[in-house]
C-alpha cells in the first residue's frame, strides 16, 4: 500500500514538473501585463523540437537547448506582435496555437524522425540514505535531475518578484505601464524580455514532456498534441496561484498527482474506459478555475501604447 | 531670458493633425522662482509641459537646460537632466506601497540586482524631514487619500534630485488643507533652489499668491508673461478667454415637493474605501441640485446606486412617489430617470455610429420597434438627425463613428440623445470636464433651461465656479455622506470647501 | 478583433484632448481582403517550396490542389459537404465574439451534439422523417447549447475566463464521449462506434454525398447576419460587443442577451456534429468531427470575425482541406497534414499581416 503511494506520488510529482515550469513562465509574461496563451502552441514546439535534437544528436543537453533556442523564436514572435504591434492578445495566443499544432503535426510527420529508443537514464538522480524516507523519500529524491531544475526554478521566480528591482520593474509593467514608462524605465524592453523568458521555460516544459514525463506512462517521443492540454492547464494555475511561484507549485503538484491518480485507477479498475479516468486532472483543473482570482495586475492584456 | 534661467524652451512648436498645440511657444523658469502656465483646456499647456518632460518631441524650437541645448527623448531623459513631474493624474501604482512607488526606476541597489531596501527609507525620511512631508511609506497607495497621493508623487521627483518640478493641475482635485500645505510646500521648494513650474487651469486662482511670474497661454501661443506685482484677476482673465462667466439665477424652489428621495443609502465598496456612508438627501422638482465635492468621496457610487447598477445595502430610495431601491437601470430609465456618467466610455460607445449612439436611448421604447423584433434604424437615423442639429454638434457623417467627434461634441450628442427622452430627473456627473469653454456654455443653458417644465436636474461636479453658478442648492459629500446643503445664493466657496473636507461640523440638514 | 478593451476610445482623458479626425475608412473597407491575398500567396508559397525540395512537379501539384475540389465530381462534392461543419463551427466563434464572447469550445460542442443527437437517431423508432429528423437535429443543438449555458453561467456569475473554460470543457467533453462510445453507446464490438441510425433520421441527400445540411448551414449564417443587422436584440450585441459598461448603464440586461447568444453559438456547433452523423457517416465515431473544431476557427479568423465573410471563408477553408485526398497521390513523401500545415500558415500570415496592417495605419 505503502509502495503503492510511494510510486504514485513520485510519478505525480515528475508529471507535475513541466506543467510547473510552463506555469512559472507564464506566470512571469502575466505579472508584465502579456497574455502568453499560445504557450500551449510554444510547448508543442519545444516537445518537437527537442525530441527532433535528441534523436539525432543522442544528447539531452543538446535536446533542451535546442529547446530553449525554438523558445527564444516563438517568445521574439509573440513579443512583435503584441509587444511592438499591439496585436490583441487573445486573438495572437490562439492563432499561434493553432498553428503549432497544424506544423509540428506537419514536421514531425514528414517522417524523418523515428522513434528510436530514449534513453533519459543520465538525468536520473536517486540520492541515498534520502530515498527511504517514507512517502516523501521517493518523490523528491529518486527523481529526475530536471525535477531539481525546477524547484530551484520556483525560488528563483520567487526571489525576482519579490527581492529585485527587475521584479518592481515587472509588477509595474502588469498594474501600470504608464507609471514605469515616466521614470525612465522602458515597459516596452521589460515585457520582451518577460515574454522571451516564458517562452523559453514553455519550450523547456515542452522538452520534458516528450522525452522525459510521456516515457513514465506511455512511451518517450514526439506525437501530435502530445502536450495535451497541459499547456492551458499551466495558464489556468497561473491563475489559480495569484501568480505567486509557491502557490503555483502547490496546484501543479495537485495536478501532477491527479494526473499519475488516474494512471493508476487505469490499471486498478478494467472495468471503465480509459476515458472516464483521463478527464480527471481536467476537472481538477476546472475547480481551479472556479476557485482561483486575487488581485489581477490591472494591465493584463490590453496593449500599452505610449502617447506620441 | 536671464542667463540665470535653469529651462528655457525657444520657439517650441508641435503640431497634431489638425490642429498647432504649440506654436513657437517660448517660456523660461530661473532658479528658486515659481512661474506658473496658465490657460484654458485647449490652450496647449499639456503639450508643452509633455515635450518639458520629455514625452513629446517638438516639430521645432530647442529646449535649453543650464544654458545647453538638449534634447530629451523619453522621460528617462528628462530625470536625468533634473526635471521631475508630479502628474494631474497621478502616476502612481495603487497595489504598490508607498515606498515602493518612490523608489520606482531609482531603487538603490546592492550588486545592482537586488534592492536596499533600508538605504532607500534612510533617504526618504530624510527628506520628509526637510519638507515636512509625512507619510506612512509602508501603506498601499490605494489605501491612502488624494492628498497623500500628491505628496508621494512629490516625494518621487525629490529622490531623484529633481532641480525642476512640473506640477499639472496640482490642486484641482484636493481640498482646501491639503492646497494650503501644498503652496506651503512649494514656496519651501522653490526657496531651497529649485525651480517650480505649476500648470493650472483659470478655475485655480490661488496659486497666484505664491507665484513669481505667470505665462498665459492662448490657442497654442502665449498671450503674455507677467509678473506677479503686475496682476490683477481681470486682466489675467481677459487675457485667457476674453469673457468673463457669469452665473446665472435660479427661482426659490421653495415649497415644492421632492422627485427623488434619498435616505440613509449604505453601499460598501470593495476594501472599505469608497463606500456611502448613510447617504440622505431630496432633489425638488424644477431645481438644480448640485452635489460638489472631491472625486473619490463616493460620488460615483451615488450614481451607480441611483441608476440601479449597484443596491444599497440599507436606505431607500424614493422616485416620483414610488420606491426604486430594488430597480435596475432598466427600470429607472423606463420611469425617467436619466444619468450621464463622468466616465464617457459608459455613455457613449466609440466604435458605434452616431446613429448607434443615439439608439441607446431609444433601443427599448415601441415606439421604435417594428414588428416588436426589428429596430426602426430609419426611425432613429430621423432622431439623430434632429439632435444633431438641435445642439450643433460638428460631424462628419452620420455612419461615422462617436470617437471621431470632439469631445465637446460627443458631450453634447449624448446630453441630446438622453434629453430627447424628457427624463424627470437628469443626473450629471462632470459633464463639462475636458471640454471647451463653447460647448460648456452650451450644456449650462441647456441644462438650465430644461428644468422650466418642472423637471430636475442634479449636477456633480468637483468646479465650485459651475456650481454657484447654475445651481439653486449644493449639496456637499464627503467621505460617502452628505455634509451639508447649502442655498446657492447665500453660499460661499469657503464655507463650501470646508464642508467638502468635513472641516466644518456636521450638518445633517436639508435646505 | 477589439472586443477586450472595457473602456472606448470615447473617453475623457485628463485636462486636454487633442481629438484627431479619422481617414476616410473606404479604403480600409478593402485591407482585408488584401492581408488574406497576401496570407494565402505567402502560405502556398511555403507548401510549393516544400513540394520543390522534395523534388517533385510544382506547377501540376497547384494545378491539382485548385482543381480537384472544383472541377472533379468527388473533389466537389467533398467539399461542399465538408462546408456545413466548418460553416457551423465557424458560426460559433463568430457569432459569441459578437458580444466579446471567445467561445473557442466548439470541439466540444460538436461532440456532444454529435453523440445527444445520435441517440435520437438511433432510438425512436416509429416516426416519419421529418420528425425524427428535427428531433435528431434540435437534440444536436440542445446538447450544444447546454454545453453553452455552463459556459455563460460561469462567465456572467463567477467572472470565470472563458477561453479557459470552453478549452477545459473541450477536453472533459471529448474523453467523456469517448467514454460512451466504449460504454453505453457502443454499438460495435471493441470499436468506439454507435449502432448505425435509423433510416428516418437520415438527411436528405444531393449530388452524390452532400446533404441538406449545407443549406442548412448557409440559412443560419444568413439569418444572424440578418439579426445583428436588423433586430433589437442584434442591436444590443453589438452594443455589448463594443462596450460592456456602456451597455449595462443604458438598461441591457447582458446576462440575459449574453446567455442566450452564447448558447446559440454553442448550439451551433452541437448541430453540426450530429449533421456528421445523420447526413454523411450514418453512425457516430470518436473521430468524426475530429480538427473540425480548429478548421472553423480558421475559418472564422479568415472571415476576420465578420459574420458577412463566413461563408467564402468556410469555401477557402474547405478547399485547402479537400486536398487532404488528393495529397494521397503524393502521399509518398508528403504528410496528410499538408492542408493542417497550410491553414495554420494562413492563420499566422493574417495574424501578422492583420497586425503590421493596423500598426502602419496609426
Amino acid at each position: 500500500m505503502q509502495a503503492a503511494i510511494e510510486t504514485t506520488l513520485s510519478l505525480g510529482m515528475l508529471i507535475a514538473i513541466p506543467i510547473l515550469i510552463a506555469a512559472l513562465g507564464e506566470a512571469i509574461s502575466e505579472r508584465a501585463g502579456v497574455l502568453n496563451i499560445g504557450l500551449e502552441g510554444v510547448m508543442e514546439w519545444g516537445a518537437l523540437v527537442g525530441f527532433i535534437a535528441v534523436t539525432s544528436f543522442q544528447s539531452l543537453v543538446v535536446g533542451f537547448t535546442a529547446a530553449l533556442m525554438i523558445g527564444v523564436i516563438f517568445g521574439l514572435v509573440v513579443a512583435i506582435l503584441t509587444v511592438s504591434l499591439h496585436a490583441n492578445q487573445f486573438y495572437t495566443g490562439i492563432v499561434l496555437w493553432i498553428f503549432s499544432l497544424g506544423v509540428t503535426g506537419f514536421i514531425h510527420r514528414m517522417g524523418f524522425w523515428h522513434a528510436s529508443t530514449l534513453d533519459t537514464s543520465p538525468l536520473d538522480v536517486v540520492i541515498p540514505p534520502f530515498d527511504r524516507i517514507p512517502i516523501l523519500g521517493p518523490v523528491l529524491f529518486r527523481t529526475n535531475a530536471m525535477t531539481y531544475v525546477a524547484l530551484v526554478l520556483t525560488l528563483m521566480v520567487w526571489v525576482l518578484f519579490e527581492k529585485t528591482r527587475a521584479g518592481l520593474w515587472i509588477k509595474a509593467a502588469g498594474h501600470r505601464p504608464e507609471a514605469l514608462d515616466t521614470v525612465g524605465v522602458s515597459v516596452v524592453r521589460v515585457r520582451y524580455l518577460c515574454v522571451v523568458m516564458c517562452s523559453v521555460l514553455a519550450a523547456i516544459a515542452g522538452a520534458h514532456i516528450s522525452l522525459i514525463a510521456t516515457g513514465l506512462y506511455y512511451s518517450a517521443g514526439f506525437f501530435e498534441g502530445i502536450v495535451a492540454g497541459r499547456g492551458w492547464i499551466a495558464i489556468i494555475l497561473v491563475n489559480f496561484g495569484s501568480w505567486r511561484p509557491l502557490r503555483i507549485l502547490f496546484g501543479a503538484i495537485l495536478i501532477g498527482a491527479s494526473w499519475a491518480l488516474q494512471i493508476r485507477l487505469q490499471t486498478l479498475l478494467p472495468g471503465y474506459p480509459v476515458h472516464v479516468f483521463l478527464m480527471l486532472p481536467y476537472v481538477v483543473a476546472l475547480m481551479f478555475l472556479f476557485l482561483g482570482r486575487v488581485s489581477f495586475p490591472e494591465a493584463l492584456g490590453r496593449a500599452y501604447v505610449r502617447q506620441r | 531670458m536671464a542667463t540665470s534661467s535653469v529651462i528655457e524652451l525657444r520657439e517650441i512648436t508641435k503640431r497634431f493633425p489638425g490642429i498647432v498645440a504649440n506654436d513657437h511657444i517660448s517660456f523660461d523658469v530661473r532658479r528658486g522662482e515659481i512661474h506658473a502656465l496658465l490657460g484654458e483646456n485647449g490652450a496647449g499647456k499639456s503639450t508643452l509641459m509633455k515635450i518639458l518632460f520629455g514625452i513629446y518631441q517638438p516639430d521645432a524650437g530647442e529646449i535649453r537646460i543650464q544654458g545647453a541645448p538638449v534634447v530629451l527623448k523619453s522621460p528617462a531623459d528628462a530625470i536625468r537632466h533634473g526635471i521631475g513631474m508630479v502628474h494631474q493624474e497621478l502616476m502612481l501604482i495603487p497595489e504598490f506601497t508607498a515606498l515602493e512607488n518612490i523608489i520606482l526606476g531609482a531603487e538603490p541597489a546592492w550588486g545592482a540586482v537586488f534592492v536596499d531596501t533600508s538605504r532607500a527609507r534612510r533617504r526618504i525620511a530624510e527628506l520628509s524631514r526637510r519638507y515636512g512631508l509625512t507619510v506612512n511609506i509602508d501603506a498601499r497607495i490605494k489605501d491612502l487619500s488624494v492628498g497623500e497621493r500628491q505628496r508621494i508623487e512629490i516625494l518621487k521627483t525629490l529622490f531623484r534630485d529633481a532641480d525642476v518640478i512640473i506640477f499639472d493641475e496640482p490642486t484641482s482635485s484636493i481640498g482646501p488643507q491639503d492646497k494650503a500645505r501644498l503652496l506651503k510646500l512649494v514656496r519651501a521648494l522653490a526657496d531651497d533652489g529649485r525651480a517650480v513650474v505649476p500648470f493650472i487651469t483659470h478655475k485655480l486662482p490661488e496659486v497666484f499668491e505664491i507665484c513669481d511670474r505667470v505665462t498665459v497661454l492662448r490657442n497654442g501661443h502665449v498671450e503674455g508673461v507677467y509678473a506677479r506685482a503686475d496682476l490683477s484677476p481681470e486682466q489675467l482673465t481677459r487675457a485667457m478667454f476674453g469673457a468673463v462667466l457669469g452665473s446665472a439665477s435660479q427661482p426659490s424652489t421653495r415649497g415644492r415637493d421632492a422627485i427623488l428621495t434619498v435616505t440613509d443609502v449604505t453601499l460598501g465598496g470593495p476594501g472599505g474605501k469608497q463606500t456611502l456612508n448613510g447617504v440622505s438627501f431630496d432633489v425638488k422638482r424644477g431645481e438644480i441640485l448640485g452635489i460638489a465635492g472631491v472625486s473619490g468621496n463616493g460620488q460615483v457610487e451615488l450614481g451607480e446606486a441611483l441608476l440601479g447598477l449597484r443596491r444599497a445595502d440599507r436606505g431607500t430610495i424614493v422616485f416620483d412617489g414610488e420606491d426604486v431601491t430594488a430597480c435596475g437601470p432598466a427600470e429607472m430609465l423606463a420611469r425617467g430617470y436619466a444619468h450621464i456618467f463622468e466616465d464617457r466610455a459608459m455613455n457613449a460607445v466609440g466604435d458605434l455610429s452616431l446613429r448607434d449612439n443615439v439608439a441607446l436611448s431609444f433601443y427599448s421604447s415601441p415606439r421604435f420597434t417594428k414588428a416588436g423584433l426589428l429596430l426602426d434604424y430609419a426611425k432613429i437615423a430621423e432622431t439623430c438627425a434632429g439632435i444633431v442639429e438641435g445642439y450643433n454638434v460638428k460631424y462628419g457623417h452620420a455612419t461615422d463613428e462617436m470617437r471621431t467627434l470632439s469631445g465637446g461634441n460627443q458631450q453634447k450628442l449624448i446630453l441630446g440623445r438622453i434629453l430627447a427622452t424628457f427624463p424627470m430627473l437628469i443626473c450629471a456627473h462632470n459633464p463639462t470636464k475636458g471640454l471647451d469653454l463653447a460647448s460648456c456654455h452650451f450644456i449650462y443653458d441647456r441644462l438650465s433651461r430644461y428644468i422650466e417644465s418642472g423637471n430636475s436636474v442634479i449636477l456633480v461636479s468637483e468646479d465650485l465656479d459651475e456650481l454657484l453658478g447654475i445651481c439653486g442648492r449644493i449639496a456637499v459629500m464627503y467621505e460617502g455622506r452628505m455634509t451639508g446643503i447649502r442655498d446657492a445664493a447665500s453660499a460661499t466657496k469657503e464655507e463650501i470647501g470646508g464642508l467638502m473636507t468635513g472641516d466644518f461640523p456636521v450638518s445633517r440638514g436639508r435646505g | 478583433m477589439a472586443a477586450f478593451e472595457a473602456e472606448s476610445q470615447a473617453t475623457s482623458g485628463g485636462a486636454e484632448e487633442i481629438e484627431v479626425s479619422r481617414p476616410g475608412s473606404e479604403a480600409s473597407r478593402y485591407l482585408p481582403l488584401g492581408y488574406l491575398a497576401l496570407s494565402l500567396l505567402l502560405s502556398y508559397g511555403v507548401i510549393g517550396l516544400v513540394v520543390w525540395s522534395l523534388g517533385l512537379d510544382v506547377t501540376g501539384f497547384f494545378k491539382d490542389m485548385f482543381l480537384y475540389p472544383l472541377t472533379t465530381q468527388s473533389g466537389l462534392s467533398t467539399m461542399l459537404r465538408r462546408i456545413s461543419p466548418i460553416l457551423l463551427s465557424s458560426l460559433t466563434l463568430a457569432f459569441a465574439f459578437r458580444i466579446g464572447f471567445w467561445n473557442v469550445g466548439s470541439p466540444g460542442q460538436l461532440m456532444v451534439g454529435m453523440i445527444a443527437g445520435t441517440w435520437v437517431a438511433i432510438h425512436l423508432q416509429g416516426l416519419p422523417w421529418f420528425l425524427h429528423v428535427g428531433l435528431t437535429l434540435t437534440t444536436g443543438f440542445g446538447a450544444g447549447a447546454l454545453l453553452g449555458l455552463i459556459l455563460a453561467y460561469a462567465k456572467f456569475h463567477f467572472g470565470v475566463n472563458e477561453v479557459l473554460l470552453s478549452l477545459l470543457l473541450n477536453f472533459v467533453s471529448q474523453y467523456s464521449v469517448t467514454a460512451l462510445l466504449y460504454g453505453p453507446m457502443q454499438g460495435r464490438p471493441l470499436l468506439p462506434y454507435t449502432a448505425p441510425i435509423l433510416p428516418s433520421a437520415e438527411l436528405p441527400r444531393f449530388f452524390g454525398r452532400v446533404h441538406v445540411g449545407v443549406l442548412l448551414a448557409i440559412t443560419l449564417v444568413l439569418i444572424t447576419v440578418a439579426v445583428i443587422r436588423y433586430t433589437r436584440f442584434g442591436y444590443m450585441m453589438r452594443v455589448m460587443g463594443s462596450s460592456m459598461a456602456a451597455a449595462r448603464a443604458a438598461g441591457i440586461d447582458v446576462v440575459r442577451v449574453g446567455t442566450i447568444a452564447v448558447c446559440v453559438s454553442a448550439g451551433f456547433s452541437g448541430l453540426a456534429g450530429v449533421m456528421e452523423v445523420t447526413g454523411v457517416y450514418g453512425y457516430g465515431f470518436d473521430t468524426i468531427v475530429q480538427g473540425i473544431g480548429f478548421y472553423g476557427m480558421i475559418s472564422a479568423f479568415i472571415a476576420f470575425g465578420r459574420l458577412g465573410y463566413l461563408i467564402p471563408a468556410a469555401v477557402i477553408t474547405s478547399m485547402v482541406l479537400s486536398t487532404g485526398e488528393l495529397v494521397k497521390a503524393y502521399s509518398k513523401v508528403l504528410p496528410s497534414q499538408t492542408p493542417q500545415l497550410l491553414l495554420g500558415l494562413i492563420a499566422f500570415g493574417l495574424l501578422l499581416t492583420t497586425a503590421l496592417g493596423q500598426r502602419a495605419s496609426r
